[in-house]
């Protein structure tokens, strides 16, 4: 099975080596890469030391880029299936082959793991944030995303190609919703997520979030129209 | 406000949307850096369908005319836009100078571990090209595989 794990990380080096320990540990079959996203602490040093497997980008890109880094290492290696998941440690890498088995039987090209799927969203600002996104999404496909903003998302070959190289395909909510739009399928599969143990997320300061939102309202509700549609079905 | 000034703004934030909509189109404009420009076509558009805004915030600051406050506001939106286009202009050329600086590092470290490995690898050549003229001068290359001579012969 030809599967990478795309590990983004910037600043996570009290997190890195648990999250691939852990991978190890349970001997999840598959390759994988961390993308050391320009650190300021000791990310890539760590790599470096347990030899991990790590491509490191000098200059900070932010983490959609970093994705976008690890679907063009993917696409180079050509994969055929690349997953991306935190590299805080919030995701158990147990739930990968649920992900492969439903994309497997069901055939579509994106499988999301969602919290949301049989849970209930608890109450929260950031909750709501995400249900805003989901009804916009919603609003525009006519497709109902629970887990918008979850960060494990497993990618075939396809959309491999298009994530790596395409101009404004983030890894991002609006993409999906233009993915939804250009008819490509997509499911959700139920996971848990743990919280984060250390260091901080890169939401977690008001004006970032403010600005994330109106980033993707604005590119989900007005930028969508006028996007060119590829067919993707 | 005069109704020649009301269409022009009107006339001028609709192209402007049209033009980066278009960019968009043609992947030309990240789609989070076209967000002012709507946003700014939007607000000069509300001032030009309700002139009693504008005009009720001249006032409120005391300009003459509600024309005035306009010119004014769009100075101040594409100060605005330059100073942080300014700012992000720093941090690209920052990045970029980073990134040339750490490539010529690691580019430059990696030359050297290859030639160390080229150095390793060609003085144990020589040295087994030693052992090999001293021991057997006449023996052929085949002489790792001394079984295989033995049924040859």
């Amino acid at each position: 099975m030809n599967l990478l794990i795309i590990i983004p990380a910037f600043n996570e080096a009290e997190n890195i080596e648990r999250v691939v320990f852990e991978l190890q540990e349970k001997n999840i079959p598959y390759d994988y890469v961390i993308v050391n996203d320009g650190s300021k602490d000791d990310t890539r040093k760590i790599c470096e030391k347990n030899r991990f497997n790590y491509i490191d980008l000098h200059v900070n890109v932010g983490l959609g880029e970093a994705i976008r880094a690890g679907m063009k290492y993917a696409n180079f290696h050509s994969y055929d299936y690349a997953i991306q998941i935190d590299g805080d440690g919030q995701h158990n890498p147990e739930y990968i082959d649920k992900l492969v088995s439903e994309m497997q039987s069901s055939g579509v090209d994106i499988v999301i793991g969602s919290r949301f799927v049989d849970k209930e969203k608890p109450r929260s600002l950031r909750m709501f944030g995400s249900n805003l996104i989901s009804t916009s999404i919603k609003l525009t496909t006519g497709k109902k995303i629970f887990d918008v903003t979850s960060g494990m998302r497993l990618f075939n070959k396809k959309m491999i190609k298009k994530f790596a190289y395409s101009f404004h395909y983030s890894p991002e909510p609006e993409t999906l919703a233009y993915l939804l739009k250009c008819g490509v399928n997509m499911k959700e599969v139920q996971v848990e997520m743990r919280d984060r143990i250390a260091g901080v997320s890169a939401y977690n300061h008001a004006s970032i979030s403010a600005k994330y939102m109106a980033n993707v309202l604005f590119s989900i509700l007005i930028f969508q129209a006028v996007r060119k549609k590829e067919d993707l079905s | 406000m005069s109704l020649v000034l009301r269409i022009l703004l009107i006339v001028a934030a609709i192209a402007t949307c049209i033009w980066i909509c278009y960019k968009i189109r043609k992947s030309k404009v990240k789609m989070g850096h076209a967000i002012f420009w709507i946003v700014f076509s939007i607000i000069l558009i509300i001032f030009a369908i309700f002139p009693q805004i504008a005009e009720l915030l001249a006032s409120l600051f005391g300009f003459i005319s509600a024309s005035n406050f306009i010119f004014l506001f769009v100075i101040c939106a594409l100060l605005f836009k330059l100073f942080t286009l300014s700012i992000e202009v720093s941090q690209l050329g920052d990045k970029v100078a980073t990134l040339s600086q750490e490539i010529a590092i690691r580019y430059q470290d990696n030359k050297n571990r290859i030639a160390n490995l080229e150095d390793a690898n060609l003085a144990s050549q020589d040295t087994s090209n030693i052992t090999n003229s001293n021991d057997s001068q006449h023996k052929s290359t085949n002489s790792d595989f001394p079984a295989e001579e033995d049924s040859n012969i």
